[in-house]
């Protein structure tokens, strides 16, 4: 069965990162992030569907561009204002800032203490009912651990994710 | 154990990987403008989770 390609995603911090970063910058062993975030995005953007993340994403990106890029000398601060400016700018995101509540109750199910960053995603995808897209596995299994009703996709398990053409795999739903 | 055998299938294998992930399209105009002074030490996805574990 061939799963449906949906118009509409919340798209994480992570893909967004992976994907302006270059490649060179990022541990040889998750230059596969760097490579499915990328057709991810390039194809998202080729069939124009609706690009929806949490308002959190951009602190959280500025956060990673600065301490793990211009603070450890990978690249200079300007390239680094680049980078950050490149994300917010370059991508239509409609940004959303969830319902306070609903933020609330998905971090109580999520059974967390610790910061509400991804019951801010996972929020908005819910209000949205549609998919979210991340790189991170421990989400993933914490979704599907705690029957969070939002339909998580890890980006390399999404078709369009892979090597092709950028017209391959248009929505069907 | 022939190191030198593994060293050259682990390096093959990491070159491959750049060329793949630098050939893949991005949609961000500022990653071809960047100067990389350091390489190959960020975990992106590593640093947002310990945002979010804090």
């Amino acid at each position: 069965v061939t799963q449906p390609i949906a118009r509409r995603y919340v798209i994480d911090t992570n893909i967004a990162v992976y994907s302006v970063l270059p490649p060179e910058t990022v541990k040889p062993e998750l230059l596969e992030f760097v490579e499915t975030s990328r057709w991810f995005m390039a194809r998202a953007l080729h069939h124009k569907v609706e690009m929806h993340t949490a308002r959190l994403m951009l602190p959280e990106a500025r956060n990673v561009i600065y301490r793990d890029g211009i603070a450890q000398g990978m690249f200079s601060l300007e390239d680094g204002v680049k980078l950050i400016q490149s994300i917010e700018s370059d991508v239509p995101w409609t940004w959303h800032d969830p319902n306070n509540q609903q933020v609330y109750e998905m971090q109580r199910t999520l059974n967390r203490t610790q910061s509400t960053g991804d019951a801010e995603f996972l929020a908005v995808a819910q209000a949205l009912g549609c998919p979210f897209i991340t790189t991170d596995s421990k989400l993933f299994n914490a979704v599907t651990q705690y029957r969070i009703p939002v339909q998580v996709i890890l980006v390399s398990q999404h078709p369009w994710s892979q090597q092709g053409e950028l017209e391959d795999n248009p929505p069907t739903e | 154990m022939d190191m030198s055998k593994t060293s050259t299938i682990s390096t093959k294998t990491r070159a491959e990987a750049l060329t793949a992930a630098k050939a893949a399209p991005t949609p961000f105009s500022a990653t071809g403008q960047v100067r990389v002074l350091k390489s190959g030490t960020m975990d992106p996805g590593k640093a947002i989770r310990k945002l979010r574990d804090k």
